[in-house]
């Protein structure tokens, strides 16, 4: 288990400009020489090298590596840092390409785990190891399909399935030559249809994207409706800022704020009116209404205190096939008149009243938000099995891809078909448990009348 | 040092050939001189695994190779057209024959004393072997007793209605025997098996079947054949037809599998006829050969027709098959039900974990088939003698050889039906190969004094001209389709085997080649990249295994184990680590729990 090489981002994914990617084994030397370029043969320890990462001869992005020999380094084995700028494209261009050579995903935890076990650490640190394994108790919780519902572990379960299908069928061909119905059986189809349910979870995976941009949130509404207000209130509630990024038109305002463990970016988009002056002005407001139409949620606010509008009706429109939360704020001056006829035009929908001002029902914003999470991690399990489903499912679709060609060309290849499809089961079991000699074995002879 | 083996089928024969050829004075007991050697199913020896292990047994000194290609009519290697990994010898045998050969040969050797009476009891003092008691009263001390009494524990025929005491057919079962083994404390399972009726040679109307003739030159097993072997039958091929089925499904009730009557568990590899058709309805027919049981002799074996069906049952179904439908039964199929022991109780050298110097080898631990039961027969007799010696024990890996497989699935996971060896049970398929069967186990066989220097010079010749021409390979360049390559990178391809090669080459790279030369020559080059990954694992499944598991660990204690896995756990005990990821359903990541909990209990305490 703890010979081979790992490789993680050390930092948060999004949040600093730069990103560290931390690699320990010992093939971390084989990978620096493989994908950085303009760095000496002889690499000094502990010393920062400029250089670049390439990628096919193509470079990716420039890097600092850092190389630690074993056993003086944070596990006790070789490890290398490398930093690189932190977009999210680049991160998972450079990860994949340091997994592909050679090296597998890091447990969590598993460095400092690694760590201890050379003896770099002490006793009394040992007690942070055990809070890290009690960490890492939620992610192999999580990696136990069966009580999980929902399309992806649905999916893997299928996948197991197939590729179950697909080890016993190849199986018997080995196992049951004198036995003749061989020619009915096709694995070219049962490759195919494996392959189809990777590429399937892959598109499906919209994780990593939110794990890299946050939830988009529009707080939308026209001018004055006290959206800055709110905007601001979210921003305080949420310690954990860690960037500001202004956007980049005076049109609108971004902020990441984290909640539950998950970022989200929250944009404060300019005030719509209908009185539109100049042409600068109507740019803005196109790129609000497209703004709305690209987020994942918008929270809508209208006034208790003016009449509704041709601009509050237009922007409804617009947010009517989003997740959505819709507010009425300035509940502290509410005109009667003006809520009862509000509500009388918004019937259908759930209306929440709120004062941002006096802090009156803020909650129902934050619940709201909260529930955007929980879906996102009831459909998606959490991030860390998601980025490493990703990278078994890439590693399972690596054995794959070639067997469809393979099992064309010649009966000669049936042992070696049959080895890459077991590689392919092993990387399955990672997500979902060994599967053993005696489970493909039942799956002959309950599928096929073999033997004599 | 004295060794008694209990009962001279393909275990006891190994085992104690093995015993007294390393030196122990060893008795060999056996219900009937007569059937030595019997080949009470099939009348053939390999397939594919099981020539595995038949090269196995030859390249470690054993007998059974040598026997079958002395007797041997027809020879054939399997998955020919597929690679090296798979591919497999078997020979179709004149069972009268075998039997004389093994019984010569028994008789010839030092050391070596082949005795007819039924042994009652066990002898045994403060948990210690002490030596067997015979039916007739006497008593033969020893240090060591195998046990490889095959079917013959408690042994019951059925056929139909019918049922009888039998440890084979007409031959007396050993009911003392089961009874001791039982007193001893060892629990058992209760198993079946079955075989197909014998016809008569001359009542088939031949015309009806497909010719299978053996290989075109015939290749022997065995590295002790110094004659040229040779194909001198021809086995055929035919087809159930829609009667049959019909036949079987209205008479299902005299049926003892179906009926009820048989509680033992039946091998699903090797159903009988009914079994076939009820699993399988769709089928509108089912394959069978026929395979002729020796030279002097008009049976023939219904390969695929093996049933408990009542014999006029039986003879219906003859009669619906074109070819079979004049033809004569000579003997019945019968169903035999019978008790092994569950072979968990042994340890890896097949010996008694309670019970000191008591081996048990064969059928007798729930496996199948003459190979199964040989390889283990050697193993057991080996360790016998090994402890007598105070030496070591003789333990092979599951990377090294089949017989490695077999004995670790065996006492570790036990039996939930005959145990038959396949090639899928091994995780290092593509090192298990019957072309290096020499090179990974001839070493073991050298040591234990078992094969003499002198051949094992020779094949050490063979296997560096091997080597030599895979060095040849390296260095020699081609240029095929506009590129230069080198004979090594050519052989690769998944389309160029050695054969083509050669023909590239214009020239050969070896002056004589046997096919053992080609395959070993094909998987090394063309296997390299797969077996490098193979050895990795291999060495990180040692270390797992070297890190055990506490008989009492609590598993609730160990944070990130799923309650499926913890259960599976719980209930199989798994040894090592290695065991514990051997579990269907076990992750890799709740190995490393485990292996995290046990460091910190460990370095903490």
């Amino acid at each position: 288990m703890d010979d081979d090489t790992i490789a993680a981002l050390s930092t948060p994914v999004g949040i600093a400009g730069i990103a560290l990617i931390r690699v320990s084994g010992k093939n971390t030397l084989g990978i620096i020489n493989n994908i950085v370029e303009r760095i000496p043969k002889k690499i000094i320890p502990k010393r920062a090298y400029h250089a670049f990462i390439v990628n096919e001869s193509k470079r990716v992005d420039e890097c600092v590596v850092t190389l630690y020999k074993k056993p003086n380094s944070y596990t006790g084995e070789d490890v290398a840092e490398i930093s690189i700028h932190s977009n999210p494209f680049i991160i998972e261009e450079v990860l994949d390409l340091i997994l592909r050579n050679n090296a597998r995903g890091a447990l969590p935890g598993e460095f400092t785990y690694r760590a201890f076990k050379n003896r770099k650490i002490d006793l009394i640190q040992a007690e942070s190891v055990n809070e890290l394994i009690n960490a890492n108790s939620k992610y192999y919780a999580s990696m136990k399909f069966d009580n999980l519902e929902g399309k992806l572990s649905e999916l893997i379960k299928k996948l197991r399935a197939n590729l179950i299908k697909l080890g016993i069928k190849i199986e018997t061909i080995i196992e049951f030559e004198e036995d003749q119905f061989l020619e009915e059986i096709d694995i070219i189809d049962e490759i195919q249809k494996s392959s189809k349910i990777i590429e399937k979870i892959l598109l499906n995976s919209r994780f990593t994207e939110v794990l890299n941009k946050g939830l988009s949130i529009v707080v939308a509404g026209k001018v004055n409706v006290g959206k800055s207000s709110l905007f601001n209130l979210l921003l305080m509630e949420d310690r954990s800022i860690t960037s500001h990024t202004p956007g980049t038109t005076r049109d609108f305002i971004r902020e990441r704020v984290y909640i539950n463990g998950l970022p989200f970016e929250i944009t404060d988009v300019a005030g719509i009116d209908k009185v539109i002056k100049d042409s600068v002005e109507q740019e803005g407001i196109k790129r609000t209404y497209e703004k709305i139409k690209k987020s994942d949620a918008v929270v809508f606010m209208l006034d208790a205190s003016r009449e509704l509008d041709e601009t509050d009706l237009k922007i409804f429109k617009t947010i009517k096939d989003k997740q959505r939360l819709i507010v009425i704020n300035k509940i502290d001056i509410a005109n009667r008149n003006i809520l009862k006829k509000i509500r009388s035009n918004f019937e259908k929908e759930k209306i929440y009243e709120i004062s941002v001002k006096e802090n009156i029902n803020i909650d129902v914003v934050f619940s709201f938000l909260n529930g955007l999470v929980n879906n996102i991690k009831n459909r998606d399990i959490n991030f860390i099995v998601n980025q490493r489903q990703k990278e078994l499912l890439k590693r399972l679709e690596g054995f794959l891809r070639p067997l469809v060609k393979m099992s064309k060309t010649k009966e000669s290849n049936a042992e070696i078909i049959a080895e890459e499809i077991r590689s392919a089961i092993k990387v399955i079991a990672e997500l979902t448990g060994n599967i053993s000699s005696d489970e493909i074995l039942n799956g002959i002879f309950s599928e096929f009348c073999v033997g004599k | 040092m004295k060794v008694v083996v209990i009962g001279a089928g393909h275990a006891g024969i190994e085992a104690a050939y093995a015993a007294s050829k390393m030196g122990a004075k060893t008795t060999l007991v056996t219900i009937h001189l007569e059937s030595i050697a019997q080949m009470s199913c099939n009348p053939s020896i390999g397939g594919i695994a099981k020539g595995h292990l038949v090269k196995e047994i030859d390249a470690m000194g054993g007998i059974m190779a040598r026997a079958a290609d002395s007797t041997g009519i027809h020879f054939k290697i399997l998955n020919r057209s597929k690679g090296p990994a798979v591919r497999a010898t078997r020979t179709q045998n004149d069972k009268v024959k075998y039997r004389d050969f093994m019984k010569n040969f028994l008789e010839k050797c030092e050391n070596l004393r082949v005795y007819q009476s039924i042994v009652s009891e066990v002898v045994i003092k403060n948990g210690k072997v002490k030596g067997v008691r015979f039916v007739e009263g006497n008593e033969l001390m020893a240090d060591a007793v195998i046990v490889a009494c095959g079917t013959f524990l408690n042994g019951k025929i059925y056929i139909g209605n019918t049922i009888y005491n039998a440890g084979r057919s007409n031959e007396p079962s050993s009911t003392h025997l089961a009874e001791n083994i039982k007193e001893l404390g060892f629990k058992t399972i209760r198993l079946k098996t079955g075989t197909p009726m014998r016809l008569h040679s001359d009542s088939i109307d031949w015309e009806n079947f497909e010719p299978q003739p053996g290989d075109d030159p015939p290749v022997p097993f065995s590295i002790f054949t110094k004659f040229k072997v040779k194909n001198r039958i021809t086995c055929y091929l035919g087809y159930t037809t829609p009667k049959v089925k019909q036949v079987i499904n209205d008479n299902l009730d005299l049926s003892p599998l179906f009926s009820g009557k048989i509680d033992g568990i039946g091998p699903r590899y090797c159903p009988s006829i009914e079994d076939k058709i009820v699993k399988f309805p769709n089928r509108e027919r089912h394959h069978f050969y026929l395979e002729p049981e020796g030279l002097n002799n008009k049976e023939i074996y219904a390969n695929g027709l093996s049933s408990s069906l009542p014999v006029h049952i039986q003879e219906e179904i003859l009669k619906s098959i074109p070819g079979l439908d004049k033809s004569v039964m000579m003997r019945p199929a019968y169903a035999i039900e019978y008790d092994a022991i569950v072979p968990t109780q042994l340890n890896h050298k097949l010996e008694s974990k309670k019970i000191d110097n008591l081996y048990f080898a064969g059928q007798v631990n729930g496996t199948s088939g003459y190979e199964e039961a040989a390889s283990q027969g050697l193993v057991a007799g080996i360790n016998a003698v090994l402890k007598l010696k105070n030496k070591d024990p003789f333990i092979l890996r599951r990377d090294e050889a089949y017989t490695g497989v077999l004995i670790d699935d065996i006492v570790t996971k036990g039996v939930d039906e005959p145990y038959r060896l396949f090639t899928s049970r091994a995780e290092f398929r593509l090192q298990l190969r019957e072309d290096n069967a020499f090179e990974r186990v001839s070493g073991y066989g050298l040591k234990f004094g078992l094969l003499d220097n002198k051949l094992f010079a020779k094949e050490m010749r063979k296997l560096k001209k091997r080597k030599d021409a895979i060095n040849k390979l390296r260095k020699t360049k081609l240029k095929f389709k506009d590129r230069t390559y080198t004979l090594y990178h050519l052989l690769k391809m998944p389309e160029i085997d050695f054969d083509k090669l050669e023909e590239l080459n214009g020239s050969k790279i070896l002056k004589s080649k046997t096919l053992t030369d080609v395959s070993y020559i094909e998987a090394n080059v063309k296997y390299e990249g797969y077996i490098k990954i193979q050895n990795d694992e291999v060495k990180r499944m040692e270390k797992l295994e070297r890190i055990k598991i506490p008989e009492h660990i609590d598993y609730s204690k160990i944070d990130g184990l799923s309650t499926e896995v913890r259960q599976k756990l719980i209930k199989n005990r798994p040894l090592n680590l290695r065991d514990a990821l051997k579990i269907s359903g076990v992750t890799p990541a709740a190995i490393n729990a485990i292996s995290i909990y046990l460091t910190l209990k460990t370095k903490i305490l």
